[in-house]
């Protein structure tokens, strides 16, 4: 978990902890696939910045993450998409990665470098999103997570969401 | 418009609209409150261009945000 001493933001995690975090990561990359490497891609496209996919992705996860942006307007959706999408797939791998870097200290209390808590925020975030959707999380089940025999994966949520939670309270103003 | 879910804490989402939009912590709350009361909230507006700029930052902070023209909200 998180927690704030003076101005520091400081993260104590136990080595199992970290293995999950590594191998929740390691989904997440996975799932991002970086857009440069596609294969068939058009250089000159890519170049402008117009590589990207025009349709929302069948994949529930990939279609939480990177959702229509004009309901009910398939065309304006796919411009907004082709334009938007690779750039925040980007950032979505590059904040992994700062993540992943950071966790080899660990395990153990470390201070986190104040310009990487972005990067910790959104991952976590990503990782909660990609993890909800596809346990199909909601508002109903989401009420018995404290219940016991739900299955691990719901634990390992309830724990994500509990770490995303003291990392907010510590940098809250 | 940014529209209710059930995964994106409401901590998360009130800090969310503090950051992006330099709301202060009152008015992003009544905004995280009205998405999670009523399912979705109309959290700025503006230009085209503006709200664009707007909803691919909420995708990137993992918000589910969409945009509509005024009057079809």
């Amino acid at each position: 978990m998180f927690r704030r001493s003076g101005t520091e933001v400081l993260l104590d995690l136990e080595e199992i902890e970290v293995e999950l975090l590594n191998s929740l990561i390691g989904q997440i990359l996975e799932l991002l696939h970086d857009p440069e490497e596609e294969e068939h891609s058009d250089p000159l496209a890519k170049l402008v910045g117009l590589n990207g996919p025009t349709v929302i992705s069948s994949d529930p996860v990939l279609a939480r993450l990177f959702p229509d942006a004009y309901p009910d307007d398939e065309a304006n959706s796919a411009d907004f998409r082709r334009f938007t999408q690779p750039d925040l797939q980007r950032q979505k791998i590059f904040n992994a990665h700062i993540v992943r870097n950071d966790l080899l200290a660990f395990p153990g209390e470390h201070e986190l470098d104040p310009a990487n808590i972005n990067a910790w925020l959104l991952t976590l975030n990503d990782i909660r999103l990609a993890l909800g959707t596809r346990i199909g999380l909601d508002h109903e089940t989401q009420a018995q997570l404290s219940d016991e025999s739900l299955t691990p994966i719901f634990g390992i949520y309830d724990w994500l969401s509990g770490v995303q939670s003291s990392l907010v309270e510590s940098i809250e103003q | 418009m940014v529209w209710n879910d059930p995964i994106n804490l409401m901590s998360y989402v009130t800090y969310v609209f503090q950051t992006y939009f330099g709301y202060d912590k009152t008015k992003a709350e009544t905004l995280m409150l009205d998405v999670h009361n009523k399912g979705r909230a109309v959290v700025s507006a503006g230009s085209r261009e503006e709200m664009e700029r707007d909803v691919t930052a909420m995708h990137s902070f993992g918000l589910w945000a969409t945009m509509a023209k005024d009057g079809d909200v």
